[in-house]
């Protein structure tokens, strides 16, 4: 009731202040008059009891005033003044405001950004009821090492059917445990359009369950649905629904040909769900229920189970280790050295991005300080200049709270300034980040600024204000006015401290500057060498495309599939051959950069004790002329090397090195005592997966004796690449118009895409760097101009002392020299006490490059320098007789 | 010119004019004389402490303002005493009196 009436009375003396003020008016002018009559009454001529009346009111308007501050209102209405105030100020100083809300903005803008970032990828919940309950199971290799043909891979493993029936028997740590088969099958879908491959996922029936999901038409899988004989059915994607289906809002329970196999669709899953892995289409999983009937070998299931409430990711650890060890006793042949662990969706999901994205905002937080203290230089220069008006106002009687406040208001004025600014600049660049960072890092579609990254701009840019407003505001009320009144303004008394913290905010500046620079010179230079590192071939001019032959059509018993996959392929060769502009054109199972990679162990005739790691690759003979692969010795392979002939395989110069350090491999047999392969050549190293990493030994085999699964198909083509994709396209189509051509794209963009994560983090700490860069410029030139103006008095006598201007630029280009040599060696300092961060980041180059380390410092202290010398240059300008008078 | 309300007891000003408006409906000024009165020259309120009161009682919904017409065709604020008012003053003339006799006591000792 009483903060009620409080309020509405608070408001009236705000919003109807003239009434207000009006009524105050007339109860103290009845105030004087009730007070004349009184003293009439005693004896008073009129002239006199108005006297004494006014003598015992005092002041009218002390009282009024009295009266106004009594409530919150006046509070608040000092506080307008204030901030009026501030704001005059800040449109008095339009070159000052501009660079401090440009500065607060551009660091603000670059940490809400990454902030935004960040927030969606590792904080924002995934998608799923319940997701911190979501965990994935795994096996766990005791004996695992690293593999050098598999760099990517760890120790933990996917599980087998006997597997995850033990786990999901443990209902007292799960509430459900769903499954689904380790890599995604291609569906070929066909139409009236042009056929299409879809990846769909083989899951248990309750994997939605598990994950919280339901589909927005039909119903998901039913329990038994994942039994053999009852998978028939599908889940759409919304995507792929919309896409081939127009949106059919009748779909279930029609029926959809998948693979040469007729499903009836039961549902359509809501838009953006892709479980694991940009699936569009799920069918059940066939699980064979007789455990018995099952290897523990074939561990080709992806758990993923919902914890019980209460249940830790620990405690869950625990149970699966128990089940383990009796596993590894009672099946010792097949479960010997297997563990288990539980690892969080999110973190599964994430892999080492998490990292990275801590990297960078680690980054921006850099950014935000170096605006900061930009912020704090500038307020602590600009308050030694207003030390003369702080006085004046004290000297009229502003309390020293007053006086702090408006210091206070000022600079929050500025920060929320910046923090819009700031935020108009983040909103562009998330949508620039997403766009550049899309394909690299997961969850980063959905990006946008949300209500967290608003408070925590505003947090960045009112801590910025506050920490900048404290030290020239305390400065100020401590103030003496007596000193402060009687200095000349712009004389350069009692700045000496305000100019050592100025130099100490520049050194720190230059050295965080100096850290994001070295770091982003690395990622640079890493860039340089993964753009310029030898592939192994040539990745110019090259089109690629994915063809699998569906087995239903092709066969699915092998011997079948080779003969009339040959002969499909021999015809596509023949016909793109032909096309203009394609100037040679080859198939191979596995190529470089596609994402696909296959191994085996071979051993050699005569050293049967020893294996030796390989990757296969299936081409035919025209790949390696096609791909601009050369031939060490020996001879690539012919029309000749086919069933009718001998069994031929070609290797690269790693695994023959490996293998014949000092001897010539061709002739040699190796592959197994049952077949073994004749070795007819040996040619260079192709780089596979990864730009970073030197090719893994490979064997080749002609495809005319060994018939691939998929196969990709390149062409080495006279003009722009892109341009033939058509006409391939429909020269397949010629010879089967329902086989899909998938994956078309050049060599070249393959490539980048293998770049696009290293090409994403580089540029961002490069945006990092140079906007650090420039602040730290202006944070330089801020501080010299500053002192310049305060030193103008005694600039002015040494030029009339007869100091040239030479003398004069070296000595206000010097002390800013003296401060960024500080601050590059405490930067570099600093860079390398901090190269831990980078390490898994960098290619070809060590975190300790002398040469990056001389480049960035030498930049930076160019900028600095340059700074330093424009202040210095104006301050040789002054006319020593106008500088003699300021005073 | 010497301001006798600032000799009051801190918050006593407060208790004052509820006192005083517990008899009747009165203006600014007649408050202050009243006080002065009974008090027989002891407190004279002086306006810059007078209105600030008005305006915290006011708020705190003690008292209620009531514009009403003078003999000279002018109006003039009165203030009257709300039930709240009424009781607190009851709880304020309450504790007034333990303090009293406390403060009472402490100085009887002293002496």
């Amino acid at each position: 009731m009483s903060i009620l009436r409080n309020l509405t009375s608070g408001l009236r003396a705000l919003f109807h202040k003239q009434e207000v003020e009006q009524e105050m008016d007339e109860e103290l002018r009845g105030y004087l008059d009730a007070a004349m009559k009184e003293k009439m009454r005693s004896g008073m001529r009129p002239e006199q009891a108005l006297r004494a009346a006014r003598v015992e009111m005092g002041s009218l308007d002390a009282v009024k005033e009295e009266i106004r501050s009594n409530g919150w209102e006046s509070t608040l209405e000092t506080l307008w003044q204030d901030l009026r105030y501030g704001l005059r100020q800040l449109r008095r100083n339009p070159g000052f405001t501009a660079v401090a809300v440009i500065t607060l903005a551009l660091g603000i803008g670059a940490s809400t950004a990454l902030f935004s970032v960040v927030n969606s990828v590792l904080l924002r919940p995934l998608p799923y009821k319940d997701p911190d309950r979501l965990v994935m199971l795994f096996e766990k290799d005791k004996t695992f090492r690293v593999d050098t043909l598999q760099p990517d891979r760890n120790a933990l493993m996917s599980t087998s059917i006997p597997g995850l029936l033990d786990w999901r028997a443990r209902t007292d740590v799960f509430d459900e445990v769903g499954a689904y088969f380790w890599f995604p099958s291609r569906f070929v879908f066909t139409s009236a359009r042009e056929p299409e491959e879809v990846f769909g996922g083989k899951v248990t029936a309750n994997l939605f369950t598990v994950l919280g999901v339901q589909p927005i038409l039909g119903r998901s899988f039913l329990p038994g649905e994942d039994r053999p004989g009852e998978n028939d059915k599908v889940l759409l994607g919304y995507g792929f629904w919309q896409r081939r289906f127009n949106s059919d809002p009748g779909i279930v329970g029609k029926s959809a040909a998948l693979s040469g196999r007729t499903y009836t669709v039961v549902g359509v899953m809501p838009p953006g769900f892709e479980f694991p892995r940009g699936e569009q289409l799920w069918i059940p999983y066939a699980l064979e229920i007789d455990p018995n009937k099952q290897s523990r070998n074939a561990k080709n299931l992806e758990v993923i189970a919902r914890l019980k409430a209460g249940v830790s990711v620990e405690q869950a650890e625990t149970v699966l280790k128990t089940l383990a060890a009796v596993s590894e006793q009672r099946f010792p042949s097949q479960q010997k050295n297997w563990t288990a662990a539980v690892v969080p969706l999110r973190q599964h999901l994430m892999g080492d991005t998490r990292a990275r994205l801590l990297l960078l905002f680690g980054a921006t937080g850099f950014v935000v300080l170096i605006a900061c203290s930009n912020l704090a230089n500038m307020l602590l220069a600009r308050g030694v200049l207003r030390t003369r008006e702080l006085a004046m106002r004290a000297a009229l009687g502003a309390g020293r709270f007053r006086l702090l406040r408006q210091v206070i208001v000022e600079t929050v004025l500025l920060a929320v300034l910046g923090g819009a600014a700031g935020l108009a600049i983040a909103i562009w660049a998330v949508r620039a980040l997403v766009a550049l960072g899309s394909a690299t890092v997961p969850q980063l579609q959905g990006v946008h600024p949300d209500w967290r990254v608003l408070s925590f701009a505003l947090g960045c840019s009112l801590t910025a204000g506050a920490v900048s407003a404290l030290v020239p505001a305390l400065r100020a009320s401590r103030t003496d006015v007596n000193e402060a009144l009687k200095q000349t303004p712009g004389a350069s008394a009692a700045s000496g401290s305000a100019r050592g913290l100025g130099g100490a905010l520049v050194v720190s500046e230059l050295a965080l500057a100096l850290v994001l620079l070295a770091g982003a010179g690395l990622m640079v230079n890493t860039m340089a060498h993964l753009y310029t590192v030898d592939l192994g071939f040539q990745p110019q001019n090259l089109l690629t495309m994915r063809i699998t032959l569906p087995a239903y059509k092709y066969g699915e018993i092998w011997r079948i599939y080779a003969v009339r996959a040959g002969a499909f392929f021999d015809q596509v060769l023949e016909r793109v051959k032909a096309l203009p502009g394609v100037r040679s054109a080859a198939l191979i199972d596995t190529l470089p950069f596609s994402g696909v990679q296959s191994g085996t162990d071979i051993i050699v005739e005569g050293r049967v004790q020893e294996t030796f790691a390989t990757h296969t690759r299936v081409a035919t003979s025209g790949y390696f002329k096609t791909m601009d692969i050369p031939l060490r010795v020996g001879r690539f392979f012919t029309e000749q090397d086919n069933n009718a002939t001998a069994p031929v395989a070609i290797i690269n110069d790693t695994l023959a090195r490996q293998v014949w350090p000092n001897d010539n491999p061709i002739g040699k047999h190796i592959g197994s005592p049952e077949k073994w392969l004749t070795i007819v050549g040996v040619v260079g190293a192709a780089r596979h997966l990864r730009l970073d990493l030197p090719a893994g030994p490979e064997t080749y085999r002609p495809q005319a004796q060994e018939v691939g699964g998929e196969m990709f198909l390149v062409l080495r083509t006279s003009g722009n690449p892109t341009r033939l994709a058509p006409a391939v396209r429909s020269q397949i189509w010629s010879i089967d118009k329902d086989q899909p051509v998938e994956d078309v794209r050049t060599m070249e963009d393959r490539i980048a895409g293998y770049a696009a994560a290293q090409r994403f983090y580089t540029s961002l700490l490069g945006i990092f760097a140079a906007l650090a860069l420039a602040l730290a410029g202006v944070g330089v030139y801020g501080v010299n101009s500053y002192s310049v103006s305060q030193r103008r008095h005694e600039l002015g006598i040494r030029m009339a002392l007869g100091a040239q201007r030479t003398d004069i630029l070296n000595l206000v280009v010097g002390q800013g020299f003296k401060l960024t040599l500080i601050g590059v060696i405490v930067g570099v300092a600093g860079a390398l006490a901090l190269r831990r961060f980078l390490s898994g980041l960098l290619y070809g180059v060590k975190p300790t490059d002398p040469l990056t380390f001389v480049l960035v410092s030498l930049i930076l202290t160019a900028i600095a320098l340059l700074a330093c010398y424009i202040p210095a240059r104006r301050a040789t300008k002054v006319d020593p007789m106008v500088a003699l008078r300021y005073e | 010119m010497p301001d006798k309300a600032s000799g009051l007891v801190q918050g006593t000003l407060d208790m004052l004019i509820l006192r005083t408006l517990a008899l009747e409906p009165m203006h600014g000024y007649g408050i202050a004389l009243r006080i002065e009165q009974i008090s027989r020259g002891v407190f004279r309120v002086n306006p810059g402490s007078l209105f600030p009161a008005f305006r915290r009682l006011e708020r705190a919904g003690w008292i209620k303002p009531e514009w009403r017409p003078t003999e000279n065709n002018r109006r003039a604020k009165y203030y009257q005493l709300t039930e709240r008012g009424r009781k607190q003053l009851k709880t304020e003339t309450a504790e007034w009196g333990r303090q009293i006799a406390a403060i009472t006591r402490i100085m009887e000792i002293a002496e």
